[in-house]
């Protein structure tokens, strides 16, 4: 789900809410829709997909569908050309049309539509590009997330500059009510209210003027601050900031931040009149009252008193009842199905793709038939052209390999150099023994070559009839014309270089036979001379009798090693020694 | 000038250890009030720009250049300004009513009466 799709199925389920908190505030417990309140700041948070038929996605989805029905195939047509951006690329069920549309119309012979690789191409290309519709989100997202930012670190240094609370009762109170977690509370005279701070280490501040002697009074604040503290209002606050950046744009959002903010504070109002009684109401409320005459509204990341619609606050807290089994069943079953319905999105869109293809056929009719029509004359013509040139691939080859395999050495032209004049001979050796060996050899080595031709021209014509339509390639140029040559040059020329290299490999296996040869003997040579110095045996080198280096198991891996390492030293001196005696040789061959 | 009870409390500082660090400053306060570092050096700097304190380097050195008697005058009159609507009268009006003066406390206070109705004479 991208952020647009949480944005709004978040704002139907804040429209669904205040809806909803408008018909049951009266009757419902203030934390039913803070808990719808979380619910709604999770959905805009959490990119989870909860597809469900009864959501109201799935029910709007379903409208839409039947609605735009006829714009869908001109849509696929046009999708295009849609830039696809990561933050906008409509709502879920759009978004369905959009890939439906653009993926089933469009058949795999697509790739021979220049009109279609272009449009395919543009896709492509606006994927990448900077998306204006982005960088404007972003633009606004860091603004106010910025403004929260520079507002929260300002309220918290001067939060920081608090004093501690000097009252005894004002300890102890927490401490009973709060064990478990330590809760510290302090006095600032920058502050025009009570105020509550802090995600981890909660912060309870009063101003310095506060009356410490009316503990009727300092209880009911710092019921109130628990309170708070307790359902963990802080953090909501910031995950409020953070919805509203990142959601800047949707003005649900801004409403949901009001909401929240409001009902938090009626929760704590509630609380406080549920922890002291019904008969305390009064005496809150005109507390509540005096508290609004002080004009300083409390800092951004804090829970204030809360000059949030005192006289909401006034009336709720009159109108407070205990919490009665029926209402509390209405809660929950009110919060549950208002999270099904709202909170899900939409069912099972994939099933329904293959849907889509088929609905539009049956809602444009005629322009499909025209289209399915193209198609089969498309796929007629591939196929023609497909045969065609299988048949004009396989007569090329076969007359490749006709012409090769018929070339005799008899019909081998007269090259420019004699043969016997390569080889050093006269033309009568030549022509007696050696002709023979080497029109034999030719033979062979040609033999070889063609059958190798062959298979390899028969492989790539397999595999050039197993292509499947897409994959079929340009049709190759002939040999020939690959060298820039005509085919009488080739024929002639052809031969020319296959004795060439004939001639070249002859020589190189020569030398190689010769070399082999060098260093066998050197390295008999070598066997012997080492066999033949005086040299310091090993066993007297380590110190001990021959006896023992020969039968010693402890020295058996050392003798191998040894042995080893000698042999190959040898190998090695040799074949130095013999590619020596080669090069020289050639030096003197060549003078 | 007008000291907010953060400053105050710095001043108190300055008042009792007289010419001293920033660094020494936080330390106490740490202990005291529990501010960290920052916090304090927040408010010393506060200070400075408002005038109440003299930053002397080397060492970010910090002297008071208010006195504290200076402050509780300044303190009071702001006291009497908007408690009392500027009336010293009902300020003392309060301070009898309170009924908690000592024999000696009145004692001291009608002392200084003479001594103020002597120097106006």
């Amino acid at each position: 789900m991208n952020l647009f799709e949480l944005s709004v199925t978040g704002a139907v389920l804040i429209f669904a809410v205040i809806l909803f908190r408008a018909v049951g505030k009266k009757r419902l417990p203030m934390r039913t829709f803070t808990v719808l309140w979380h619910v709604a700041l999770l959905r805009l948070f959490l990119p989870v997909e909860l597809p469900s038929p009864i959501s109201a996605a799935s029910i709007g989805q379903r409208l839409i569908r039947s609605l735009t029905g006829t714009f869908s195939r001109a849509d696929s047509a046009g999708a295009a050309d849609v830039p696809a951006s990561p933050a906008f690329s409509g709502i879920s069920g759009g978004t369905a049309f959009y890939e439906s549309g653009f993926t089933e119309a469009r058949p795999i012979s697509e790739a021979f539509h220049t009109a279609d690789r272009i449009a395919e191409e543009s896709v492509r290309s606006t994927r990448f590009a900077p998306d204006w519709r982005l960088i404007v989100w972003i633009a606004g997202a860091v603004l106010i997330l910025s403004v929260f930012a520079v507002l929260y670190v300002r309220a918290l240094q001067r939060f920081r500059q608090s004093l501690p609370l000097e009252s005894d009762f004002a300890r102890d109170w927490l401490a009973a009510h709060s064990p478990r977690r330590k809760i510290e509370v302090r006095r600032s005279d920058r502050i025009g209210s009570p105020l509550t701070y802090g995600v981890l280490h909660p912060v309870i501040l009063l101003p310095s003027d506060t009356d410490l002697t009316d503990t009727k009074r300092l209880e009911f604040i710092l019921a109130h601050e628990l309170t708070h503290i307790r359902h963990f209002d802080s953090l909501t606050k910031l995950l409020l900031a953070l919805a509203v950046s990142l959601h800047w744009f949707n003005p649900a959002v801004w409403v949901l931040y009001r909401f929240f903010n409001r009902d938090m504070e009626l929760a704590c109002d509630e609380a406080v009149v549920r922890m002291f009684g019904a008969d305390t109401r009064r005496d809150y409320a005109l507390m509540l009252l005096e508290l609004v005459e002080k004009k300083n509204s409390p800092p951004l990341p804090a829970n204030g008193f809360g000059q949030v619609a005192i006289r909401e606050r006034i009336g709720a807290i009159m109108k407070v009842r205990r919490i009665t089994w029926a209402a509390s069943l209405a809660a929950v079953i009110a919060v549950c199905s208002i999270t099904a319905v709202f909170a899900t999105t939409a069912a099972q869109e994939k099933p329904e793709e293959p849907e889509v293809p088929e609905q539009t056929e049956q809602t444009d009719a005629g322009a499909d038939a025209l289209a399915a029509e193209e198609e089969e004359q498309e796929r007629i013509l591939e196929e023609e052209l497909q045969a065609e040139f299988q048949t004009q691939l396989q007569a090329q080859v076969q007359a490749e390999l006709d012409a090769q395999l018929e070339l005799t050495p008899e019909q081998v032209p007269e090259p420019e150099i004699p043969l016997w004049e390569i080889y050093n001979l006269t033309e009568e050796e030549f022509m007696s023994e050696k002709n023979l060996r080497f029109r034999e050899k030719l033979e062979e080595k040609e033999a070889r070559r063609l059958a190798e031709e062959a298979a390899r021209l028969q492989a790539e014509l397999d595999a050039q009839l197993n292509h499947t339509p897409e994959q079929v390639p340009e049709p190759e140029l002939p040999l020939w014309e690959r060298y820039n040559l005509t085919e009488e040059e080739y024929m002639s020329e052809k031969n020319l270089k296959f004795r060439e290299k004939l001639e070249e490999k002859e020589a190189r296996r020569l030398a190689e036979a010769e070399l082999e040869r060098l260093t066998a003997e050197w390295q008999a040579r070598l066997e012997a001379e080492q066999e033949a110095q005086e040299e310091v045996p090993e066993w007297e080198r380590l110190g001990i009798s021959e006896e023992e280096y020969m039968q010693g198991e402890k020295y058996q891996k050392y003798r191998e090693k040894m042995e080893q390492k000698q042999a190959e030293r040898i190998v090695r001196e040799a074949r130095a020694r013999a590619e020596a005696e080669l090069r020289e040789k050639n030096a003197r061959d060549g003078e | 000038m007008k000291l907010f009870e953060s400053e105050r409390k710095v001043m108190e500082v300055l008042w009792r250890e007289g010419e001293i660090t920033a660094k020494r400053v936080s330390e106490i306060l740490g202990e005291e009030i529990g501010w960290n570092k920052n916090t304090t050096y927040t408010v010393i700097k506060k200070c400075v720009a408002k005038g109440a304190i003299e930053r002397i380097e080397p060492g970010f050195v910090c002297r008071a250049l208010i006195g504290k008697e200076t402050a509780q005058d300044e303190e009071v009159d702001d006291m009497i300004d908007r408690v009392f609507d500027g009336s010293v009268d009902l300020l003392f009006a309060a301070l009898l009513r309170r009924e908690k003066l000592t024999a000696e406390q009145i004692e001291s206070l009608r002392r200084r009466v003479d001594e103020l109705s002597g120097e106006q004479k």
